[in-house]
């Protein structure tokens, strides 16, 4: 469930600083909490890092009304502000104070459970990075099937491989259109390599598209993990939230 | 807002690009993003942990939809709008023309039948009806000016979608005065400026090195198109109407 927070408007911070400022309040907090979790901050820290986007915040407000050229929400456009602000008062600290990540106790959280609020939140995150490959989505979510050893429907042959004929959509449902554990990684990727080259009029190798699918999946891992890594996913977790995407 | 938004800085987006990108995540509304953009992220990851991030933060915040989005239900409907806009211009244009060309032919042909049209006033002198004929004539030359190359739409419907390059100006089915000033977002290599006529003759090439280009050239009232494109391939496509 979202928080509410207040909107914020650039007329306000034309004509109210002090009440622009007043109504960022529940996004810093929202946003150093979420970082304490990461670890980037300790608990002991919180006020006096609220304190510094603060003075941050009053001497950047001038420039930031003058510049906001009013492409984008001014509620987003200030969590980019704030996390920046945030992310680096902690490369100013980092040498001089180590943080653990939050345990459980520490972090007051909602009821229920934990584990499946947590599921459901890399799940969106997977599924926003994901997203973020583009043109290129189709076929990374395709390769991963294909790695993770997960069937492919005609759905996903279609919105990979606009090109295909009849014949090369039956083709590859017929290799991996059912269960296909028994086959080696290698082959799986030869027989893919053809339809992808057409795709991209293209002309690699089944073990260099392995190889791509593979650097795309430990990016993906990274990503997912952050910098510093704050999170542990492997190839195994994101095989498991990938799985729901086929469900 | 300003007619030229600036969503990267040093090649990478700014504050203002990963602010795009997120709202857009949250709105479901990827699909409409700058393709600049959509291209950029695909394969940074820089830029897509700073997105992630972002969108980790905004996730747990209320989202307030009540108010238009300034870029995606105002700045692009406004760039979007011409291409709707420009047919429907050369189809005006051309009725105008025919109407002309009508009201011609009836008036010649007006004391062999019962007239039940309005007329124009009466008294006009033999010069002003030349001159109208010829007006008209050229209307009528001018109204096949401005028929669409259906060539042409077709790859500006197609590659809209898919421009590698950012045009601000001037906007498609636009209808621009002479000097006209073509505008675009920074390209780093040298690019070909053409201009064509809705005949697809190339009227105009020029090699393009900064980000803009202006032409005095005198153009016959029409529908133009004009094309970026750098080392054989189409960067850009889009057209434009002379009065
Ligand atoms: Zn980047």
């Amino acid at each position: 469930m979202p928080l509410p927070t207040e909107t914020l408007d650039i007329t306000l911070l034309r004509n109210n600083k002090h009440e622009f400022i007043l109504r960022c309040q529940r996004i810093i907090e929202i946003v150093v909490k979420h970082y304490m979790k990461t670890g980037m901050f300790a608990p002991t820290q919180f006020d006096d890092t609220v304190q510094t986007i603060n003075e941050e915040l009053i001497n950047r407000l001038h420039r930031i009304e003058q510049n906001f050229n009013g492409s984008v929400l001014l509620n987003t456009y200030m969590n980019v502000v704030i996390r920046n602000i945030c992310i680096r008062i902690h490369e100013k600290s980092r040498t001089e104070i180590k943080t653990e990540p939050l345990t459980d106790e520490l972090i007051p959280h909602d009821h229920g459970n934990i584990h499946s609020l947590m599921f459901q939140d890399e799940y969106r995150r997977l599924a926003i990075v994901l997203k973020l490959y583009g043109a290129k989505q189709s076929k990374l979510k395709f390769c991963f099937k294909i790695y993770f050893r997960m069937p492919v429907t005609g759905l996903d042959v279609d919105s990979t491989f606009d090109t295909a004929t009849g014949v090369e959509r039956e083709y590859l449902l017929q290799h991996f259109g059912n269960t296909f554990d028994d086959t080696l990684e290698i082959d799986n990727f030869n027989i893919l390599a053809p339809m992808m080259n057409k795709q991209e009029r293209n002309n690699t190798t089944g073990s260099s598209l392995r190889r791509w699918t593979l650097e795309h999946l430990s990016r993906v891992i990274k990503l997912l993990n952050g910098t510093p890594p704050v999170k542990t996913h492997t190839k195994e977790t994101v095989k498991i939230l990938f799985e729901q995407f086929s469900r | 807002m300003p007619e030229s938004i600036q969503f990267f800085t040093t090649g990478h987006l700014n504050e203002y690009g990963v602010s795009l990108v997120v709202d857009a995540v949250r709105l479901n509304r990827m699909d409409e993003l700058p393709k600049k953009i959509v291209r950029h992220i695909e394969g940074c990851d820089q830029c897509k942990e700073q997105i992630l991030q972002v969108t980790d933060l905004t996730v747990q915040q209320s989202l307030d939809q009540s108010t238009p989005h300034p870029y995606f239900d105002t700045h692009k409907k406004r760039s979007e709008f011409p291409i709707m806009w420009y047919r429907a211009a050369a189809v005006l244009a051309v009725a105008l023309a025919g109407g002309i060309t009508y009201y011609l032919l009836n008036q010649q042909q007006t004391s062999h039948q019962i007239d039940f049209t309005v007329h124009p006033p009466a008294i006009e002198s033999t010069q002003t009806r030349t001159e109208d004929f010829f007006t008209a004539t050229q209307n009528n030359l001018y109204a096949d000016n401005f028929v669409p190359s259906p060539n042409l739409d077709d790859v500006i419907q197609s590659d809209f979608r898919s421009a590698t390059i950012e045009v601000f100006s001037p906007n498609n089915g636009e209808f621009v005065h002479p000097p006209i000033t073509f505008r675009w977002e920074h390209f780093d290599r040298p690019m070909k400026l053409k201009i064509l006529t809705n005949k697809e003759i190339t009227i105009l090439t020029s090699i393009v090195t900064t980000n803009s280009f202006i032409t005095t050239k005198k153009f016959e009232p029409g529908l133009y198109y004009w094309k970026l494109e750098a080392d054989d391939e189409l960067l850009y496509i889009g057209n434009f109407f002379v009065r």
